[in-house]
């Protein structure tokens, strides 16, 4: 089955380096309540594996580990898909709507 | 505010928000969700922190962002019991499976019969009703057949095809002519006889069969007589015969002693458009000179083929009809054609009273396999329901310790889907072996009759849905029994948990007499497919010899005119009536009660003035000297056809009693007349009725002729023997080959092997209803055995202490016996009534005895009281020889 437009928005983002919930959140723009689940389902299909931040670091900074997210191989593989997938969309015309798609 | 200070007030009062929500989050995953959520937020906020800007509104994203933490929890909670909750199911299933492996496997094993048995038998039904394969727009294919007053199943003359086809209706796409012809082909040295397909020139083009090599046949190829010697052959005989040899395109074979060349290979999975029969060879009409006797293409009282016809898309088969039937009526005051014949049109597996007989006796069939799954499924929910019975306690304290019905139901199916899972993976490849099975039941034919089944996407889909279909039979009961037990009492000892039992051993008994009346169905239905194969087999065909060799000789390929035919045959009959062990001998052109049908024509009776609209057709057989003496059948008056019956002698015919009582009322028909086949012919002989093109046809006129005077240069020999008929057989080989070693033997077969074709689908009916009614009646056996066995298991405290008290053997085993005679006589009853209200379905299909037959029922009721006690005896038996000191210590 296909990924939904969410999980291949929370894949790239980590592609793109947004490594933790909150920065995804940020990257993307889904609620939170959206990103979270979609994290555990990715993991959960091995799509992405997560590891706490090393515990010594994070008392050097005074601040919890953090969780990070990291892409697996069959994860790169399914965001190429889907990549792939939403580049493949029919143009569609928005003249109906005033509106010209941006340039570049 | 430096990075890593205590958290604000702010930051705090979102922290302290997280804590709260932690209760939300499942309890495996609390800590991790907590501390993620933590690490993230503290994160945020020193980033908000740093920031200079409208702080304010950070802050509120940022609880926004914190609300969402909630949905996160409450997700894991469900995600996670669910993903828990299934797989704990399965081990634990698993493990029960595992753990009793005999249980599992009858279980599975019953299932996966039912399931391989319906699957396999849906896989044979959907073959009978698409017996063309192969082509396209299959939906839109029928077949065109003349009718008259009391037939439907003409064939159609060329010239009457010519003119439906110009003249046919906007509601039909296309008319293609057809029919099977054999054909000695040589391919390099080797000459073959194979069955192939005289066509009209668009036939491939209709039917949207692409050649795989070559081409199809052209437009000039189907204009004038004997001018086109091509042949394509067919994909499957190809690649067998000729080792798919692609350089075959172009090249010379020989047809029927004449070159031709191969133009093209059909494409693959295409044989042709006649329901059922698969053709190794293609031939363009114009070719029929060379294929088959006589000069059809001219002859419009002369039917021969079996038209197909495409319907315009979207148009109905009535509409079509209708339109085509105005066309026929044309057609025949334009040519002045008498009679009222018009035609059908139908699709291909009701063209033939065969093919409807083919899918009515598998669609029968598919119908006991249901039954027979129906009957496995109770007998796996009647284990079941004894296994919860053995878990009662458990179940119990799980209930009380706070277990929802729910998931104790969902516990119970999981089990049950895995049992399912397996019978039908076990009943796929089941049905995977089997279903080509079904080319076992086609008899030995000279036609190459073709019920290839094989499992397609449809058939695995069927198995699916029944496999889905017996959770739900077999799984919800124990389901729904098992956790609505009563949880009191079911904690409480065992005296208390006999009484909890009762629902459950009602249940239990419940089932088995559906089994019971189940199984009385389908022996019933068993035992009347039994007695009409048995009817079928009895039936007089009219005829008395049974012991006779049959063989075929066509001198058309080898080149034999009429007047060398004539000497051939009868030069050929005087040297086989000199072998020893031949009694008699004879030829007739096509053997009655063949597959191929019989050949009919019209004719006229002198002296009989037809009424208004009446069609005036006979059956016809081309015959040589003796053949109603050859044959047995008896001669009413007359004589039979003479040695003397040649050319430019006295034309004669002999009539059947059908003939000669229809159009002779009141008058001898001996020394009456015929005009047929353009001449007047004398009646010399009346011979008893018989069968001539099925077992079950109501009597219809026949006429016999000689073929020295309407010659055929096909014909088969009979040879009436005293002995062993294949005895004779070097002797005819021998003399065959003497007279002219060019001229093949084939299609050798006994009378014996002949007359089973006749019976062919009751012998199907009959064989497969018979194997599923004795797997039923074993499965309510297996049922019954277990309902019983369990039930004196229950009852050993009862038992023994009757034992004590000074009950004897007698009569315990009364006591047990008592149960089954009582579950039986109700299974008894309701099967029959059941049976009585079924069986009326298959009316159709039964020879000789009505559904409601006396004999068949009370035969059922024999067996199944038989084997129904037999089941119920052993724990009797076991029950009778109970110790009563262990009885009553069990308790």
């Amino acid at each position: 089955m296909p990924l939904p437009f969410a999980s291949i928005a929370v894949l790239h983002a980590i592609a793109d380096g947004h490594r933790f919930g909150f920065e995804i959140i940020d990257a993307i723009g889904l609620k939170s309540g959206t990103v979270y689940p979609v994290l555990e389902k990715l993991e959960g299909a091995g799509l992405v594996t997560s590891t706490w931040e090393d515990a010594a670091r994070a008392r050097q900074d005074k601040r919890p580990p953090r969780r990070y997210f990291d892409l697996t191989a069959a994860g790169a593989t399914a965001l190429a898909d889907g990549l792939e997938r939403y580049r493949n969309l029919k143009p569609v015309s928005l003249r109906a709507w005033k509106i010209r798609p941006a340039r570049g | 505010m430096t990075a890593g200070s205590r958290p604000t007030g702010w930051l705090r009062v979102l922290l302290r928000a997280l804590a709260a929500m932690r209760g939300l989050a499942p309890a495996s995953r609390r800590r991790d969700w907590y501390r993620q959520w933590r690490a993230d937020v503290w994160h945020e906020s020193q980033w908000v922190s740093r920031e200079t800007g409208p702080q304010r509104q950070a802050a509120t994203a940022l609880a926004v962002k914190v609300a969402g933490a909630a949905r996160h929890a409450l997700w894991l909670r469900f995600y996670v019991r669910r993903l828990e909750m299934i797989s704990h199911d399965l081990r634990y299933g698993w493990r029960l499976m595992v753990r009793r492996p005999a249980f599992t496997v009858v279980a599975i094993a019953m299932l996966g019969l039912g399931i391989g048995t319906s699957v396999t038998i849906f896989s044979w039904l959907q073959t009978a009703l698409q017996p063309i394969p192969g082509v396209a727009d299959r939906d839109r294919l029928v077949m065109l057949q003349g009718t008259t007053r009391t037939r439907n199943d003409l064939s159609t003359s060329y010239p009457n095809l010519v003119d439906y086809r110009e003249r046919r209706p906007a509601s039909l796409t296309d008319i293609a002519g057809q029919t099977f012809v054999p054909l000695n082909v040589t391919v390099g040295r080797s000459p073959r006889r194979i069955y192939g397909l005289i066509v009209t020139g668009n036939y491939f083009d209709m039917l949207g069969v692409r050649p795989m090599l070559g081409r199809g046949f052209l437009p000039e190829e189907d204009r004038a007589p004997g001018q086109a010697p091509v042949i394509v052959f067919g994909e499957g005989f190809w690649r067998r015969q000729l080792g798919g040899d692609r350089s075959i395109v172009g090249k010379a074979v020989t047809v029927n002693g004449r070159p031709f060349t191969v133009v093209g290979v059909a494409a693959p999975g295409f044989r042709g458009a006649m329901p059922h029969l698969a053709a190794d060879a293609f031939v363009p009409m114009m070719m029929q000179a060379t294929v088959m006797a006589g000069d059809r293409l001219t002859a419009r009282g002369n039917g021969w083929l079996q038209p197909v016809v495409k319907l315009a898309p979207g148009v109905s088969r009535e509409r079509a009809e209708a339109d085509l039937r105005n066309v026929v009526r044309q057609v025949r005051a334009d040519r002045a054609v008498s009679g009222e014949g018009s035609i059908r049109l139908s699709e291909p597996w009701r063209a033939y009273e065969v093919t409807v007989a083919i899918a009515a006796v598998i669609a029968a069939q598919l119908a006991v396999a249901l039954i027979v799954l129906l009957i496995g499924c109770a007998n796996v929910a009647s284990l079941l329901l004894a296994r919860a019975a053995g878990r009662q306690r458990e179940t119990a304290v799980r209930l009380s310790l706070g277990a929802g019905r729910l998931r104790l139901i969902q516990q119970v199916l999981v089990e049950s889907t895995l049992l399912a899972v397996g019978g039908g993976v076990t009943g796929v490849a089941v049905a995977y072996w089997a279903a080509g099975l079904i080319q076992r039941f086609v008899p030995t034919t000279p036609l190459p009759i073709d019920l290839a089944a094989s499992l397609d996407a449809r058939a695995l889909a069927f198995a699916l849905g029944l496999t889905a279909l017996s959770v739900f039979v077999f799984g919800m009961v124990p389901a729904l029994q098992g956790s609505y037990s009563s949880l009191v009492s079911s904690l409480k000892d065992s005296a208390a948990s006999a009484s909890s039992s009762r629902s459950r051993t009602r249940l239990r008994n419940g089932i088995v007499v559906a089994q019971v009346a189940l199984s009385v169905l389908l022996v019933v239905c068993a035992v009347l497919f039994l007695r009409t194969l048995h009817n079928a087999s009895a039936i007089d065909p009219g005829f008395s010899t049974r012991t006779a060799l049959l063989a075929t000789v066509d001198l058309l390929p080898a080149g034999y005119e009429r007047d060398r035919g004539t000497v051939f045959m009868r030069s050929l009959l005087a040297r086989v009536r000199e072998l020893p062990g031949v009694e008699s001998a004879s030829t007739i052109r096509r053997m009655p009660l063949g597959l191929t049908g019989t050949s009919d024509t019209s004719f006229e009776v002198v002296g009989y003035t037809p009424a208004a609209g009446e069609e005036m057709s006979t059956d016809f057989s081309n015959v040589s000297s003796g053949y109603l003496r050859t044959m047995g059948i008896p001669l009413i008056e007359g004589r039979d056809i003479a040695d003397g019956d040649i050319a430019g002698a006295r034309d004669v015919v002999v009539i059947n009693e059908t003939l000669a009582r229809r159009y002779f009322a009141g008058r001898p028909a001996l020394g009456g007349q015929l005009e047929f086949f353009g001449r007047t012919v004398d009646v010399v002989g009346i011979a008893r009725d018989g069968k001539y093109s099925s077992i079950s046809e109501s009597p219809r006129p026949m006429t016999y002729v000689p073929v020295h005077q309407i010659y055929v240069p096909d014909a088969t020999l009979v040879l009436a023997t005293t002995g062993d008929p294949l005895s004779v057989l070097p002797g005819v080989q021998a003399a065959v080959r003497d007279l002219d070693p060019n001229v093949p033997l084939f299609e050798v077969q006994t009378l014996a092997q002949h007359l089973e074709t006749a019976t062919f689908v009751q012998r199907t009916a009959a064989s497969v209803v018979t194997g599923l009614g004795v797997v039923a009646l074993l499965l309510a056996a297996i049922g019954l055995y277990g309902v019983m066995a369990w039930s004196v298991a229950l009852r050993t405290p009862e038992i023994g202490m009757r034992v004590a008290l000074g009950a004897n053997r007698r009569d315990i085993i009364r006591l047990i016996l008592g149960q089954g005679v009582r579950i039986v006589v109700l299974g008894l009853v309701l099967g029959l009534g059941l049976a009585v209200a079924v069986t009326r379905l298959l009316a159709g299909l039964l020879v000789g005895v009505t559904p409601t037959d006396a004999v068949s029922y009370v035969l059922t009721i024999v067996v199944l009281a038989f084997v129904a006690m037999c089941s119920a005896a052993l724990p009797a038996r076991r029950a009778a020889r109970m110790d009563p000191l262990t009885a009553l210590r069990h308790e």
